[in-house]
C-alpha cells in the first residue's frame, strides 16, 4: 500500500512548451484517483512522469514518501495499463503475465500460481495458451490488467485503458476494474478524458486543463460544486446549461434576474455586489422542473428519449438549454411550456473569468 | 452476355497473359542455365542450343582410314557425325570425357574395338555422366572450394556488420528525435548513389593501407557500406511499426533497456532484420566487379565463376555449372530466412 505525492511537478518540452505547469497532488493510500481533462491537458504526461517514462523537468514525485525522480521505471514498483493494451504480441497470455515475475526471479511454481490467480481475477483463465492476436480487444485489455495486478505493485497507473473498447464493453470493464480495485485495494491513478468514466470509477477526481489542476474533489463535489464554468461544462451529460442574466436590485425575496425572456427572483447571497451586472447562470439539466405555474416560458424543440428519462432541448428566447425530464411528462415539439430552476440547485459564474461566484 | 462482363473477362485474360509472360521471362533464363550446366561440351556449342541435355548417347565405332572411327548419333539430322579417327585409345578416351561427358577407359574402348575384327561396326549406347561439368568445374577452376568458403565468410561478416550498425542506426532514427534527423536519413542513402567501380580504385588504396587488400574482411567492409544504408531504411520502418508502448510496458514491468531490446524489440523486429540480412547476403554474394578489383590471389566464388568463361579452360557449360553451384547457397539461405520474414506479429508489420 502506498501514497503518491507530486510536488510542484513540471514538464517542459523543447524548452518552450509547458505540458505540466508545476502541480501539487496527494494520492492517498488505497485511493482510486482519476485524472480527468480534455486531450492535451497534461494528464497523461503527469502519469508518465509518475511511471518514470517521462523525464521530470522540475519538482518531485514521491512514492511512499521517497523521491523516485531519479529512478528508472523498473525500480519504482508501479505497474501500468496502456491505452492500446501493449500486450506483447510474440508471447502467449501466460508469458505476458509471467514476464515481470520471471525478471524478479520468482520460483517457477510460484509464478504459475500467481498467474492463475490473477487470470481468475480478470476472467481470462481459459485463454492462457493463446497469443494476443487471437483475442478480442476486451480480452487483450484483461490480459493487460492481469499482468498489472500480478506484480503486486505499490501503485497502479492506468492510461485511458478503456477508450479503445466498444461502448458496451467499456461499461462492463469499468465495473470489473472497480471490483478489482476493491479486492486488491491498491492505490490507483487513472487517466481519462471521459467524464462519465471518471464519475463512476473515482474516489476523487482531479480535473486538469492546460497543464494545471482546476479542481480536486469527489465525483459528487465536482458535479454539484464545480469551481468554474469549465468544470461545470466538462462534467455531466448533457453538461450544465448556461444562461446569461443581468442582476437587478435586491428585493424582499432576493435579487431580480432579467434576461432574454427571463424574469424571476433568486435568493442567492453570492450575487451581492453584482447588482446591475451581467452574470452566467448555470443549471444542471435535472435541476429544472416543469410546472404550469412556473415563471419561465420555454418552447420544446427536440426530444431525445433515453428510456429512464428524456433529454429535451428547450428554447428560451434566443438561448437553448437541455432538460432531463421524466418521460411521463407530456411535451410536444414546438409547444410552449413553463419551467422553473430548483431553488438552491443552480449557481452563478463570472462571465469574464468563468469562476463560480459563491466559491 | 453483356458488354460489362465481357470487358471484365477481357481484363482478366490480359492480366493472366501478362503474368504468364512475366513468369516465363523469369523462368526461361533460369531453366536455360540449369539445362546448360548438364550439357556436354559438344552439345553446348551446337546451334541452336538443345533444350534438354541428352542422357544417353549412341556411339558408333568402325574401321577408318587411319584407325578406329568414332561417331556419335545426331538425333536432329538423323545421322552419325564422325568425330575422330585414331589408333590412340587414350586420346579417344580423353576426347570422349572432355567433349561428350562419357567416361570410358582406353582399355574398355580397346576391348570394344576388338569386335571390329569380326564385324564392320560396333554400336553401343553410352550413359552420360550428367554431373561431369560440376566435377570439372571444381577441378579446372583455380581454387573454387576455398573461394566458396571465402564467399560464405564474406557474406556472413557483411550481414553481421550491416545488421549491427544499420540496425542500431534504424532504431535510433525510429525512436529518438534529434536535430538533422531527416538530413541524416537521406545522407545515408547517398553512399548508394556511387557505382562500385567508380570508388573501387580509392578502395584499393584504402584497403591496402589498412592491410585488408585481398582479404575477405576488406571486401566485407566494402559491401557493408551499401547494405548498412539499406538495412537502416528497412529497420527504421520496422521499428516505427513496433508501438513504443510495448517497450515502455517492459520497462515498467522490471526490464532494463537492454533487456527490453532483447526480449521485446528484437523478436518483433525479426522479419525486418531477416529481410535486411537477405539483402546484405545477396549483395555480398553476387557482387563481382569490386571483388575482381579488390582481390588478387584470394578471389570470391563469383569471381571464379566469372573467370570460368575466359581463358583456355573457359567453357559455357562449366560456367553454367558454376553458376548453379553459386545459386545453391542463396537458395538455402532464402529458405531458412523465409520463415522469419513471414513471422509477423499482430499489428506489427513492415
Amino acid at each position: 500500500m502506498a501514497t503518491v505525492e507530486l510536488k510542484r511537478l513540471k514538464k517542459v518540452y523543447d524548452r518552450k512548451v509547458e505540458a505540466v505547469k508545476g502541480i501539487d497532488l496527494m494520492v492517498r493510500d488505497g485511493e482510486f484517483l482519476v485524472l480527468l481533462g480534455p486531450s492535451g491537458c497534461g494528464k497523461t504526461t503527469t502519469m508518465r512522469m509518475i511511471a518514470g517514462l517521462e523525464e521530470i523537468t522540475e519538482g518531485e514525485v514521491l512514492i511512499d514518501g521517497i523521491s523516485v525522480g531519479e529512478l528508472p521505471p523498473r525500480k519504482r514498483n508501479v505497474s501500468m495499463i496502456f491505452q492500446n493494451y501493449a500486450v506483447w504480441p510474440h508471447m502467449t497470455v501466460f508469458e505476458n503475465i509471467a514476464y515481470a515475475l520471471k525478471i524478479k526471479k520468482m520460483d517457477k511454481r510460484e509464478v504459475e500460481e500467481r498467474v492463475k490467480e490473477v487470470a481468475n481475477l480478470s476472467g481470462i483463465e481459459s485463454l492462457l495458451d493463446r497469443y494476443p492476436d487471437q483475442l478480442s480487444g476486451g480480452q487483450q485489455q484483461r490480459v493487460a490488467v492481469a499482468r498489472a495486478i500480478a506484480v503486486r505493485p505499490k501503485v497502479f497507473l492506468m492510461d485511458e485503458p478503456l477508450s479503445n473498447l466498444d461502448a458496451k464493453l467499456r461499461v462492463q470493464m469499468r465495473t470489473d476494474l472497480k471490483e478489482i480495485h476493491r479486492s486488491t485495494g491498491a492505490t490507483t491513478v487513472f487517466v481519462t478524458h471521459d467524464q462519465s468514466e471518471a464519475m463512476s470509477l473515482a474516489d476523487r477526481i482531479v480535473i486538469m486543463k492546460d497543464g494545471a489542476i482546476i479542481q480536486t474533489g469527489t465525483p459528487d463535489e465536482v458535479y454539484h460544486n464545480s469551481v468554474n464554468r469549465f468544470v461545470a461544462d466538462f462534467i455531466g451529460t448533457p453538461p450544465t446549461n448556461f444562461l446569461s442574466v443581468s442582476v437587478g436590485e435586491k428585493e424582499e425575496e432576493g435579487y431580480r434576474l432579467k434576461g432574454d425572456h427571463l424574469d424571476f427572483v433568486a435568493n442567492h447571497s453570492s450575487l451581492a455586489g453584482f447588482e446591475g451586472k451581467e452574470v452566467l447562470l448555470g443549471v444542471r439539466p435535472e435541476d429544472i422542473d416543469i410546472l404550469e405555474e412556473a415563471p419561465i416560458e420555454a418552447v420544446c424543440r427536440l426530444i431525445e428519449p433515453q428510456g429512464s428519462h428524456n433529454i429535451v432541448s428547450a428554447q428560451i428566447g434566443e438561448q437553448r438549454m437541455k432538460l432531463s425530464v421524466n418521460p411521463d411528462i407530456d411535451l410536444k415539439i414546438d409547444q410552449p411550456f413553463r419551467l422553473v430552476f430548483k431553488p438552491g440547485q443552480y449557481h452563478f459564474f463570472d462571465p469574464e473569468t468563468g469562476e463560480r461566484l459563491d466559491k | 452476355m453483356n458488354l460489362k462482363s465481357m470487358k471484365k473477362k477481357a481484363n482478366l485474360a490480359t492480366i493472366y497473359i501478362i503474368s504468364v509472360a512475366i513468369i516465363f521471362t523469369i523462368l526461361i533464363p533460369v531453366y536455360f542455365i540449369f539445362s546448360i550446366s548438364f550439357l556436354s561440351t559438344r552439345e553446348a556449342y551446337q546451334y541452336p542450343l538443345p533444350l534438354f541435355p541428352e542422357l544417353r548417347s549412341k556411339i558408333k565405332l568402325e574401321n577408318g582410314e587411319r584407325g578406329v572411327l568414332l561417331s556419335i548419333y545426331d538425333k536432329r539430322n538423323d545421322e552419325y557425325e564422325t568425330l575422330l579417327d585414331t589408333t590412340d585409345f587414350k586420346k579417344m578416351s580423353t576426347y570422349m570425357r572432355v567433349n561428350l561427358s562419357l567416361n570410358y577407359t582406353p582399355e574398355e574402348l580397346e576391348e570394344k574395338s576388338k569386335l571390329l575384327l569380326t564385324q564392320t561396326q560396333v554400336v553401343f549406347k553410352a550413359g552420360k555422366d550428367v554431373m561431369h561439368n560440376y566435377k570439372t568445374f571444381f577441378q579446372v577452376t583455380r581454387d573454387a572450394v576455398p573461394a566458396l568458403i571465402r564467399s560464405i565468410q564474406i557474406a556472413i561478416i557483411t550481414i553481421l556488420i550491416s545488421l549491427s550498425i544499420g540496425g542500431t542506426a534504424g532504431y535510433t532514427l525510429a525512436r529518438y528525435q534529434f536535430k538533422g534527423k531527416h538530413t541524416l536519413k537521406f545522407s545515408i542513402l547517398f553512399v548508394r548513389m556511387f557505382p562500385g567501380v567508380a570508388i573501387a580504385m580509392p578502395m584499393v588504396i584504402i584497403l591496402a593501407n589498412m592491410g585488408l587488400y585481398d582479404q575477405p574482411l576488406g571486401l566485407s567492409l566494402v559491401y557493408s557500406i551499401g547494405s548498412i544504408a539499406l538495412t537502416t531504411w528497412i529497420t527504421t520502418s520496422i521499428f516505427l511499426g513496433i508501438p513504443v508502448e510495448l517497450e515502455e510496458a517492459a520497462q515498467v514491468f522490471g526490464a532494463t533497456k537492454l533487456r527490453t531490446f532483447i526480449n521485446i524489440t528484437l523478436p518483433l523486429a525479426l522479419p525486418g532484420l531477416a529481410a535486411s540480412s537477405m539483402y546484405a547476403f545477396l549483395g555480398a554474394w553476387n557482387e563481382t566487379i569490386s571483388a575482381l578489383i579488390l582481390t588478387q590471389f584470394k578471389p570470391t566464388f563469383a569471381v571464379v565463376v566469372y573467370q570460368a568463361l575466359y581463358g583456355s579452360t573457359g567453357q559455357v557449360n562449366l560456367t553454367a555449372a558454376g553458376g548453379i553451384c553459386m545459386a545453391i547457397p542463396t537458395l538455402i539461405f532464402t529458405f531458412i530466412i523465409r520463415k522469419y520474414i513471414n513471422q509477423m506479429w499482430g499489428d506489427v508489420s513492415v
